[in-house]
């Protein structure tokens, strides 16, 4: 496969990176994108290939670092097979799932998503004797490749990077092929590509615990980086944030999908330095407000995202010199 | 034996009866039309045939089994495509792609064969894109290859709509008004078109209100008016039949067209 020069580039300057990051938090932001880069990049092969919506993804990151955990804190497995674990686990609930639930269209799987989204979250807050229930789950081990621990920044910070890298020419490898397209054609006209002999039932399914793998992976990592867990970051508002992500990226791109990334990692980092000090209490929620305002804003003025708006600047010149 | 027969097929919409107690059959190799007037029930019978609907009762017999209830992409698996009224090309893939797509069923490769990029999966990319270069060819359409779909004009979507199908080898192919909205000469490619898809061994179903095409083309008609047969027979029988002028009657999109 020829890589375009752009990437090559990409690769390089974050590998360089951590030399000149002035410091661990810098580091940490950085793993932070990766990790929803992952996420991000599986919503985007079902929201802007496949056309299917989910607001409840944040379930499958939360799924893929709670039984990552619970199976390396509570059942000693090694991390990286309960990772392995988790990613097959969730995908599989995923697919079964998604039998009933990618039958509705619209608006009602949505809802659907969303209702499966919280009933997820609840089963972290109170299923308490496997979860650690509010106060979470501590000691997870970090991640190891025989004598190579991930237990510094730096090393996992290259670990989820070549992850993000490898998932995105898989993912990248996917959408150019006939399920690629496959997947396109149920986004533009599902009786169509019924038609053309397509199950466009299980495409969807599949798609869908494609997507929830790659959410999962995020989460697994996740859950070994920090090595402690708990319910709140994996509730609405990150099913949001995810889908915010999608689609200031550029819905039809999966490179967009860690663009978006990105930016609204940092968004909402900067937002949360900042809030304390526009607002005196509930920032949080601004924070949610100020994400809809800007999902808002992309789909009436940049409905392709950053990816295309970039893309624009870069052809601009030319078609100057064309007049 | 005929390719498809249709047999006492019933269709209620709730209360409205859209096909009643129908049967014909379509002999293989052959041009079969099937006109009537608006709301006829021609739509309907086309969804039953491919899968897309349901028939309150009757049975539809494609090569001598049954395929009623079979589920369109099966349907097309066992070799029925179609077109559609309104027109459903992939507005968001290219010309070539939209045919490509038609080719899905006649190749292999899922989801880790083609995250893997597996040589076996290439040699298959590379197959569907030579078939689909040739096929897009075949129609005279190879120039658009690279266009999006959706920047075609309207005569060449319809065209695209029927290679697409063709990329699917169909023994059976269901065209639901593909003149409607085309200008003299595009109709004419049309007719065209549809001689050459016979020529291969194609046998088509052509639903069609433009009555030039309509009897320039087809081999054998059924006349629905109201869901029911009012006439069958070769275009010259069909012309001659009183019930079918007196249906027609009015008509501005008639045989006086
Ligand atoms: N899904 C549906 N639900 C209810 N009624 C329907 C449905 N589909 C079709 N009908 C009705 O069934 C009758 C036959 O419709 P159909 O679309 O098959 O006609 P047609 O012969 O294709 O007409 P046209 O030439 O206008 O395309 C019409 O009265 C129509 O209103
Ligand atoms: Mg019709």
């Amino acid at each position: 496969m020829k890589i375009p020069f752009i990437w090559t580039a990409i690769a390089a300057g974050l590998a360089l990176l951590p030399v000149v990051l002035p410091s661990n938090y810098y580091l940490g932001i950085m793993i932070f994108i990766g990790l929803n880069s992952l996420a991000a990049m599986g919503l985007c092969l079902l929201m802007g290939y496949a056309g299917q919506i989910s607001l409840g993804h944040a379930a499958f990151f939360g799924m893929g670092a709670y039984i990552s955990g619970i199976l390396s804190v509570s059942y000693g497995f090694p991390p990286w097979l309960s990772v392995i674990a988790a990613v097959t686990a969730t995908a599989l609930l995923a697919f079964v799932l998604g039998v009933p639930i990618l039958r509705l269209q619209g608006y009602y799987l949505a809802v659907a998503t969303l209702g499966l989204g919280i009933i997820v979250y609840l089963v972290f807050m109170n299923w308490t004797s496997l979860t650690g229930g509010p106060s979470g789950l501590s000691a997870i081990p970090y991640l190891a490749l025989g004598p190579l621990s991930f237990n510094r920044d730096l090393k996992v910070y290259y670990l989820v990077w070549a992850v993000v890298f490898l998932a995105l020419a898989c993912g990248h490898n996917i959408v150019k092929s006939r399920v690629g397209r496959a997947l396109r054609s149920i986004h533009s006209s599902e009786i169509a590509a019924q038609a053309m002999g397509i199950n466009t039932g299980r495409y969807k399914v599949k798609v869908f615990a494609l997507s929830a793998a790659y959410a999962a992976l995020a989460g697994g990592l996740y859950a070994h980086y920090l090595t402690f867990i708990s319910p709140a970051p994996f509730g609405f508002q990150f099913s949001i944030e995810l889908l915010v992500m999608v689609v200031v990226g550029g819905i039809g791109d999966l490179s967009g999908a860690i663009l978006g990334a990105a930016v609204i990692t940092l968004l909402s980092e900067i937002l949360r330095d900042l809030m304390p000090h526009l607002f005196s209490y509930g920032a949080g929620e601004y924070e949610i407000v100020f994400f809809g305002i800007l999902l808002i804003v992309f789909m009436i003025f940049l409905p392709g995202g950053l990816v295309q708006g970039l893309d624009f600047l870069r052809r601009r010149p030319r078609v100057m010199a064309q007049r | 034996m005929s390719l498809l027969q249709v047999k006492r097929i019933t269709k209620h919409f709730g209360g409205l009866t859209a096909l009643s107690d129908l049967s014909f059959s379509v002999e293989e190799g052959k041009v079969f039309g099937l006109i009537g007037p608006n709301g006829a029930g021609k739509t309907t019978l086309l969804n039953i045939i491919s899968g897309f609907l349901k028939a309150t009762s009757g049975n539809i017999i494609l090569q001598g089994k049954s395929i009623t209830g079979c589920h369109p992409h099966i349907l097309a698996s066992r070799g029925i495509s179609r077109t559609f009224q309104n027109g459903q090309i992939f507005g968001n893939m290219t010309a070539l792609e939209n045919v490509m797509v038609g080719c899905h069923i006649r190749f292999g490769g899922e989801f880790l064969n083609a995250a893997l990029q597996t040589g076996w999966s290439r040699r298959q990319e590379g197959e569907i894109r030579q078939v689909s270069v040739e096929i897009l060819a075949s129609m005279g359409l190879q120039a658009w290859a690279q266009e999006p779909a959706d920047s075609l004009p309207f005569g060449l979507q319809r065209l695209l709509e029927i290679a697409r199908g063709v990329a699917t080898k169909p023994r059976l192919l269901l065209l639901d008004e593909p003149a409607a909205g085309l200008n003299r000469e595009e109709k004419e490619r049309l007719t065209l078109e549809i001689a050459r898809l016979r020529c291969q061994g194609i046998t088509i179903i052509l639903v069609e209100h433009d009555m030039d095409v309509v009897m320039s083309i087809c081999d054998r008609l059924v006349v629905l008016n109201y869901g029911q047969k009012i006439a069958e027979g070769t275009p010259e029988e069909v012309q001659k039949d009183r019930e079918v002028v007196a249906a027609y009657l009015g008509d501005e999109d008639g045989f006086h067209a």
